[in-house]
């Protein structure tokens, strides 16, 4: 009897193979009948890789060959990544050999899933993704003679996912800021500190706020921050907030008067000193920097300041995607400074001027002027909210004179939708005592046009000594453009995601299409020549039918999950059904309870296609996270809306405030599953308690074209 | 006996041409003829007047529920007998429902091409392989008729119903137009069981699924 190792590894079980079949094993693939197979699986888009039970490469088809190269000697597996050159994600650390599915599955092991790994070939720049997935081939006692690995590249779909990725971070991002720029009030330092603290974050490492002092001559340190532990101390203890700099000094200050950005990617070690100020010398002394981005803080009235990151030596440096992400934040912070600012002088002007009656002619005549100068709208309205007064800013907003405004209700401009908000909280004011409050909404232009408005209504007492309100100042600023750039961020993101979809389409019918008729057919070509030759060849003939078979297998598997072959010729609910099986028969002990409409072919197909794909992910979420016991899946829809709720007992989760923590907890699959159910109009909602259930609905509207 | 004449559908020349090989040497059986789209097929189906067809369920033109039921419309008397590459037990049993005589994965062919043919051939309906029908006897998952429940939407539709209000009326109620009202009616109708807004009502009242005295003499329609 002979034996066999199948690896060197200790530890691991030796398998003994039969003497008899030890040859045959050999020459898989060498009968002449079989040439034309080769012929057909060379032009195959899908590379193959055929291992014997030792895991010496017995055969690769040409796209193997052009994709890894052909090894120059005999190749144990666990050498695989050093000679191909195959990386972990990070592309720097080689692939573990004993992760690599062949190895795996020549140990016995079921591997269902492919292992996505970086492809680098030694002195070449350019990395691929490839995915592998294997397969063991048995002989009809089940005993591993060999393995097939099947290899693709996916590179392109792997590139398409970080771009996607990395988009919908800096949407959500700036979603974010918006939100806390809107809950940090009117408070100068708020929002400089803010302002550091996020860009710190969201780009890093270490951020620097300047702002330019009130004569515009000089610029001051506002805030500063550094994402690292000990930076924040080091950073005090270098920066000097009370110093005033002057213009020329430095790169700053030629970013302010150019007003333009600057990003440099690496500076070296010996200028370090050139690009160095007094503001920030004992920065650059203190801290290795490697890469610096400035970029200036522009709002209505000119140049605020500037927003300085900096890096240390050995991280990232700064890209040009960086910088436009960086001015895309500068704008929106540059606008709630100026709104601080405004706020300010409008609170010292009003309460001097109520307060002190014999300045009152000077300060009438400032307060004119800065309630006529400002780009911002404002209006002054009594305690019911009938308009006193509003500035040029104002009535250019909305398209009416001064005297068209005046003794009108302020609500008389506001659209329908967004009246009965309006009052509730102008209500608040009276009843409640709040100084103020902040409200998005929509107002109707004299041309019946709809400008988006953010306006902040603040509360003006009679004096310092008298806490009555004297009257109420409406801040209205026009966000009508800013509106504009949110929908169309959303529709872009809507249209790659249906690019996505189309190309998942696409590649299930290429799949369909070429391979897998190929494979059939050369199925069948061999089984015609089997009938015709020797018993011998015959069941090697037998043996690559099986390999294609289990090729076939695998193909087919991959198409459905691209494109779910029941949708669109039968219906969500058989779809819905048909992939519960599917979970079911992989996850015996999970119980799955059904209760499906028909759809009577009567849906859209990308409302099927969107509320099964939430499925799909919801499902997969279930099997990977939750460890529930029972799931239920509830599809209902009437003539408006479709309904769809799946709950599990499982462990649940803190659901988090925003899509962007979702990202970050990786459940990526559910933040574009919900941004495309969003795409559609509908409603996205998860619900969860922790140690208890979760509940993902989903309700999209729908109308029938006809 | 005379011939099993076989008609094979499937855009793929090649795959075609792979089933014809493995189907001529069998006694008994001759194939009469290929077509590479619906179209074709149904033309072919007309003319040749095969027993049996070997019909791929995705051509280019349409798909091949569509062919199922428009050959059937036209009368043939053919067998019907699905190819597809889909080990999916929906769309097999979905596939039999819509009056296919069998099923064959493509995989299978070799095997089985010809035992297919001859079974549909003779008769046996609902004909699958034995690793199919392994397939479509698995357990079965718990499942209850669902769509039954009337949805909120529609609730407020039939409230406004007893009410005695017309599609108009609740159509301005809701903000709806009345056409989207009358395709509440309809799928509230059928879910109830009933035929007219009356029925409804009364046995929306007799069911407390809303929650009024119904008023009969108001306006009906």
């Amino acid at each position: 009897m002979e034996e066999k190792l199948l690896l060197k590894k200790p530890g691991k079980s030796i398998r003994k193979k039969r003497a008899a079949d030890t040859t045959r094993n050999n020459t898989l693939l060498d009968h002449k009948q079989a040439a034309h197979l080769q012929k057909v699986l060379d032009a195959f888009p899908v590379a193959l890789v055929l291992v014997d039970l030792n895991g010496n490469i017995q055969y690769m088809d040409q796209t193997a060959k052009t994709l890894l190269g052909e090894p120059d000697k005999p190749l144990e597996l666990e050498d695989w990544p050093q000679t191909f050159g195959l990386y972990l994600d990070d592309g720097m650390v080689l692939y573990p050999g004993q992760k690599l599915p062949l190895l795996r599955v020549l140990q016995g092991e079921t591997v269902d899933e492919s292992e996505e790994i970086i492809l680098r070939k030694d002195g070449e720049e350019r990395a691929l993704w490839i995915s592998i997935s294997a397969q063991a081939l048995k002989d009809e006692n089940e005993v591993i003679e060999g393995a097939v690995a099947l290899i693709r590249d996916i590179t392109y779909r792997k590139q398409m996912e970080l771009s996607r990725e990395k988009q919908i971070q800096r949407i959500e991002a700036l979603y974010k800021l918006s939100r806390l720029i809107a809950e940090a009030g009117t408070d100068l330092n708020d929002i400089s500190n803010l302002a550091a603290k996020f860009t710190s974050e969201v780009i890093g490492d270490i951020s620097v706020i300047t702002l330019l002092t009130e004569l515009k001559d000089k610029y001051k340190i506002a805030a500063f921050q550094d994402a690292g532990p000990t930076g924040q101390a080091l950073l005090r203890k270098v920066l000097s907030p009370e110093v005033e700099y002057d213009l020329s000094d430095g790169l700053v200050g030629g970013v302010i008067k150019s007003g333009e950005p600057l990003l440099i990617p690496t500076i070296a070690s010996e200028h370090l000193q050139t690009i160095s100020s007094s503001a920030f010398e004992g920065l650059i002394e203190e801290i290795n920097i490697e890469s610096a981005l400035m970029v200036p803080l522009t709002g209505r009235s000119g140049i605020l300041g500037t927003i300085n990151l900096y890096r240390k030596r050995g991280s990232n440096p700064f890209t040009v995607g960086d910088q436009s992400f960086l001015t895309d934040i500068s704008y929106r912070i540059a606008l709630a400074i100026e709104n601080c600012r405004l706020f300010e002088s409008l609170r010292t002007e009003i309460s001097k001027r109520l307060a002190t009656k014999e300045d009152l002619e000077i300060s009438e005549e400032r307060f004119r002027s800065i309630f006529e100068s400002v780009t911002l709208g404002i209006k002054v309205l009594d305690l019911d909210g009938n308009i006193l007064q509003t500035n040029l800013a104002f009535q250019e907003m909305i398209g009416y004179t001064e005297d068209e405004l005046n003794g009108r209700h302020f609500s008389d401009f506001l659209h329908p939708y967004d009246i009965a908000r309006a009052s509730k909280l102008f209500h608040n004011v009276k009843l409640d005592g709040v100084t103020g409050f902040r409200f998005e909404h929509r107002t109707i232009h004299k041309n019946q046009s709809v400008v988006w408005a953010k306006t902040f209504f603040t509360v003006v007492k009679k004096s310092d000594k008298d806490d009555e309100p004297a009257f109420i100042v409406g801040i209205v600023e026009n966000v009508t453009e800013q509106k504009r750039l949110q929908f169309e961020m959303e529709e872009l993101s809507s249209r790659l995601q249906n690019s996505m979809e189309l190309e998942r389409l696409h590649l299930a019918q290429e799949l369909h299409d070429n391979p897998m008729q190929v494979l059939y057919s050369a199925n069948y070509r061999l089984e015609e020549l089997r009938t015709k030759t020797d018993p011998e060849t015959s069941e090697a003939l037998r043996e690559v039918k099986d390999t294609i078979q289990g090729v076939l297998q695998d193909l087919r598997a991959t198409a459905k999950e691209l494109r779910p072959p029941t949708i669109f010729s039968f219906g969500l609910e058989n779809a819905i059904r048909s992939h519960a099986y599917d979970v079911q028969e992989k996850h015996p002990n999970l119980e799955i309870q059904l209760s499906l409409a028909h759809d009577q072919q009567s849906l859209p197909d990308n409302v099927r296609l969107a509320l099964f794909r939430v499925l799909q992910q919801s499902l997969a979420n279930v099997v990977r996270h939750a460890e529930a016991t029972e799931v239920r899946i509830h599809f209902s829809f009437d003539a408006e809306e479709t309904h769809l709720e799946i709950t599990d007992n499982g462990r649940g989760f803190n659901v988090p405030a925003t899509w962007i923590e979702f990202v970050r907890q990786e459940h990526f699959g559910l933040a574009g599953a919900a941004e495309r159910v969003n795409a559609l109009g509908g409603v996205f909602k998860v619900e969860s308690q922790p140690g208890s259930y979760t509940t993902v609905r989903v309700t999209i509207p729908w109308s029938d074209p006809d | 006996m005379s011939d099993i004449r076989v008609l094979i559908v499937d855009d793929h020349p090649i795959t075609c041409k792979g089933i014809r090989d493995l189907l001529e040497p069998a006694v008994g059986i001759s194939v009469v003829g290929e077509a590479h789209s619906g179209g074709e097929a149904l033309q072919m189906i007309e003319a040749l007047k095969p027993t049996v067809v070997l019909l791929d369920m995705k051509l280019p033109d349409m798909n091949g529920i569509e062919i199922i039921k428009r050959a059937y419309k036209a009368g043939t008397d053919a067998r019907i007998l699905g190819l597809s590459s889909y080990n999916d037990r929906e769309f097999i049993s979905q596939l039999l429902t819509y009056g296919a005589s069998g099923y064959l994965l493509k995989d299978e062919v070799p095997d089985e091409i010809i035992n297919a043919v001859r079974g549909v051939a003779h008769g046996e309906a609902g004909w699958v392989s034995r690793k199919v029908a392994a397939l479509l006897s698995q357990i079965l998952l718990k499942e209850q008729e669902g769509g039954t429940e009337l949805t909120s939407r529609e609730l407020e539709v039939l409230g406004l119903v007893v009410d005695g209000k017309t599609n108009n009326q609740i159509g301005l109620a809701l903000g709806i137009s009345a056409k989207t009202v009358e395709k509440h009616l309809h799928a509230i109708f059928r879910k109830m069981g009933v035929v007219s807004r009356v029925e409804a009502a009364i046995l929306a009242v007799q069911e407390s699924l809303v929650k009024r005295d119904l008023n009969i003499s108001a306006e009906t329609e």
